[in-house]
This record gives structure tokens, C-alpha cells and sequence, in this order.
């Protein structure tokens, strides 16, 4: 069937068409009367098309009578069809509404924009300007640690600062009785 | 049906009149073309209330913007077969989706229409076959079918309501056909059918 199928679209097209409807000038017709004559994978699959579109045209009329309610579904058209019984205002709700929500919003947001570009954004550990998001994470401390010289370093916390070193009384070693700490826990720890 | 049933005359005073609001006027206008649109409805939808859904709104729409009508650029009824068309569109899309959720209880209604739309066809001679045949078409090819031998459309005009160019519409139709007929074929009924002899277009 495939074969004899395509056989009507290569060899007449839409003339198959034309010429089950009776629509082809005389010359066309001839012509492909003439073709469905010698041709005879055409001349079935035309005879098959004409019997498939006469049986399609006859559907109207059987369905000419179809059960429906013409006249209920009349009423409802023209109910829907008349004009609401509101008038439209003059002046387009929609288009008024949206521009006072922009005019809103655009207030709003050049209210809040310098307060965020403030300080709002960023928060300050150790003179050192952080993002705010960041404020709380061991990333912080590491920036702003990064970002001191490094002659600031003895004024920061002690917990990450340089040791420092802790300043002897003069001429301690002198006094009687003392030694110093071989066991790193101070002076005196191992006398205890 | 077409506009050549009617007298251009008569036709163009209910546009004037049903632009007026005349009610009298819309109703001819209605009464007149409605069973041709609700035939093209029910071919693509195969489902009765759904057409008649089709056609209600179709009529409202076309009662509301008749003031809008421009006989200038198309036929009165090509404009109301593209109005019809593109709701039969969006509901078969609706009814698409909807097949996925639970309109299951639906289906029984459905099936019935269909049975009483096959039955009523087989009453008139009709194969049911051919209703079944023409439902398995592809949506464009299903299109072109239904406007051409339901609502009885010239190729122009199908091409307009379609939107696609006249060749591309008769191309669609025989395509139709030529399917519909494997179809049959191959539910091994194409043997049984008789010919119909019709009058020629």
C-alpha cells in the first residue's frame, strides 16, 4: 500500500485531488485521464481516494439532523452577547493601578538605596570594612588580619597577635630564692 | 453552508442590522450558519457539548465584533469558520491536558456522544468507520478534511480560516484523504464501503 501510496503524490499530486472533485480544466482533465490509464497503482489509489471523499461528503447530511438544542444555545448567545449592564469608566482601571504601584515602588527603593550603600552592606571588624554576609565566618577574621599592616599587629586581640614578650622586674633575677621556669608553665611552677 | 446559499444582499443587511444590535438579524445570521459551524466543531472535537460550547462562543464573539467586520478582506463565513476553528483549537489543547488528570468520569459521557453521533451516521447510510478514520487524522490534516467536505469550504477560504496558502490547504486534503483511506485499509473495512454518487462540486 505504501508504494501504491506514494505513487498519486510523485506521479500526479494534487491533480489526483482535483480531478476526484472535478475541478481540472478539460487539457488537465485529458491529461490525467490519460496517465490513470496507463498507470495502474495510480488509477487504484484514485478510485480509492473517490470512494473515501464521497463517503466524507455524504457526513453533512447525516449530521444534518443532529439532536441539539439550536434554539437554548440561541438564547444564551444572545444573553452573552449584549452589552454589560455596568458602564466601563473612562479611564482604564488596569493601566491607572499599575502606574501608581511603579510610582511606589520607585520610592521605595531610592528611599532604602543609600541606607544599604551606607553601611548597610558591610559591618567593621577591626577598622576593616567586611561584607556583611561574611561577618560571622572565620573568612572575616582572616580578611580583616590580612588587611592590617604590620606595624598595627601588637594592638590587635591577643588570641591571634604575636607573643609579646612579657616584661622582667628590674634585676628580678636577683632575688634571692627564685629560679627560672624550665617547664614553660611560669615562674615559680616548678617549685609548686 | 456558505455564503453562496444566501443572497449577498440579504446577507450584508443582518451584518448592518446585527451591528445595530438588532436581534432579529443575529438570530437569521445564527440560525443560518450555526449547524455548518457546529458540524466542524463536532468533526474536530467529536464531542456534541463541546461544539455546541464551540459554537455559543464563536456566535458571542462574532455578535459582539460584528460592528468590526470587514467584508473587504474575507467572507462572513470564512471570518466565523477562523473564529470557530481557533476555539476548537484551544479546547482540543484544554481537553489535551485535562486527559491527564482526573477527568476519567467524563469519558463515559464522551464515548456516548460518539456512540450517538456513529449511530446517527450509520441511520444515514454512513460507515462509522469513516467517523472513526477522519478522529485518527493529524490536527492540520484533520483541519483541512472537516473544512473541505463538512463545512463544504473552497481551498481559499480553508487557507484563510487555516492559515496557510490555498495549495498547502489542498495539499492537506488530499493527504487527509489518502491517510483516511490507509486507515480504513488497514481496519480492513475499505472493501466494504460503497460508492456514494453526489452531485460534483
Amino acid at each position: 500500500m505504501g508504494r501504491i501510496a506514494g505513487m498519486v503524490n510523485a506521479h500526479l499530486g494534487d491533480l489526483a485531488l482535483g480531478y476526484i472533485e472535478g475541478r481540472l480544466t478539460p487539457g488537465e482533465q485529458q491529461r490525467v485521464g490519460a496517465h490513470l490509464a496507463a498507470c495502474a497503482g495510480c488509477r487504484a489509489e484514485v478510485t480509492e481516494m473517490a470512494e473515501t471523499a464521497n463517503a466524507l461528503r455524504a457526513v453533512p447530511a447525516a449530521l444534518g439532523i443532529l439532536p441539539w438544542a439550536r434554539d437554548r444555545v440561541w438564547r444564551a448567545v444572545w444573553e452573552r452577547a449584549q452589552p454589560r449592564p455596568f458602564n466601563r469608566p473612562a479611564y482604564p482601571v488596569w493601566q491607572v493601578m499599575c502606574s501608581l504601584t511603579l510610582v511606589l515602588l520607585f520610592f521605595v527603593l531610592t528611599s532604602l538605596w543609600p541606607r544599604a550603600t551606607a553601611g548597610g552592606l558591610a559591618v567593621t571588624i577591626d577598622g576593616v570594612a567586611v561584607p556583611r554576609v561574611m561577618a560571622h565566618t572565620p573568612m572575616a577574621f582572616q580578611a580583616a588580619h590580612e588587611a592590617v599592616p604590620p606595624t598595627a599587629m601588637h594592638t590587635r586581640s591577643a588570641s591571634t597577635a604575636a607573643p609579646v614578650p612579657i616584661p622582667t622586674p628590674l634585676g628580678s633575677s636577683e632575688v634571692q630564692g627564685w629560679k627560672p621556669s624550665t617547664s614553660g608553665l611560669g615562674p615559680g611552677a616548678s617549685d609548686l | 453552508m456558505r455564503d453562496i446559499d444566501l443572497l449577498p444582499e440579504q446577507l450584508c443587511e443582518w451584518i448592518a442590522r446585527g451591528a445595530q444590535g438588532d436581534e432579529a438579524a443575529c438570530g437569521a445570521l445564527y440560525h443560518h450558519f450555526s449547524p455548518a459551524l457546529l458540524r466542524m466543531s463536532l468533526g474536530l472535537l467529536n464531542d456534541l457539548a463541546d461544539a455546541e460550547e464551540v459554537v455559543q462562543d464563536s456566535f458571542v464573539y462574532a455578535l459582539r465584533n460584528l460592528a468590526r467586520f470587514d467584508a473587504r478582506k474575507s467572507a462572513f463565513s470564512t471570518w466565523l469558520y477562523t473564529i470557530a476553528l481557533s476555539r476548537c483549537r484551544n479546547k482540543r489543547r484544554r481537553k489535551w491536558l485535562a486527559s491527564f488528570s482526573l477527568d476519567l468520569l467524563d469519558d463515559v459521557a464522551q464515548r456516548s456522544t460518539q456512540r450517538g453521533v456513529e449511530a446517527l451516521l450509520e441511520r444515514r447510510g454512513v460507515s462509522r468507520r469513516i467517523w472513526e478514520a477522519l478522529q485518527v487524522l493529524p490536527p492540520a490534516l484533520q483541519e483541512a478534511v472537516v473544512l473541505r467536505y463538512l463545512a463544504g469550504l473552497r481551498y481559499r477560504e480553508i487557507g484563510e480560516a487555516a492559515g496557510c496558502n490555498p495549495k498547502t490547504a489542498e495539499s492537506r486534503v488530499r493527504l487527509g484523504v489518502a491517510a483516511m483511506r490507509r486507515t480504513l485499509r488497514q481496519w480492513g473495512v475499505a472493501d466494504e464501503m460503497e460508492w456514494v454518487e453526489l452531485p460534483a462540486w
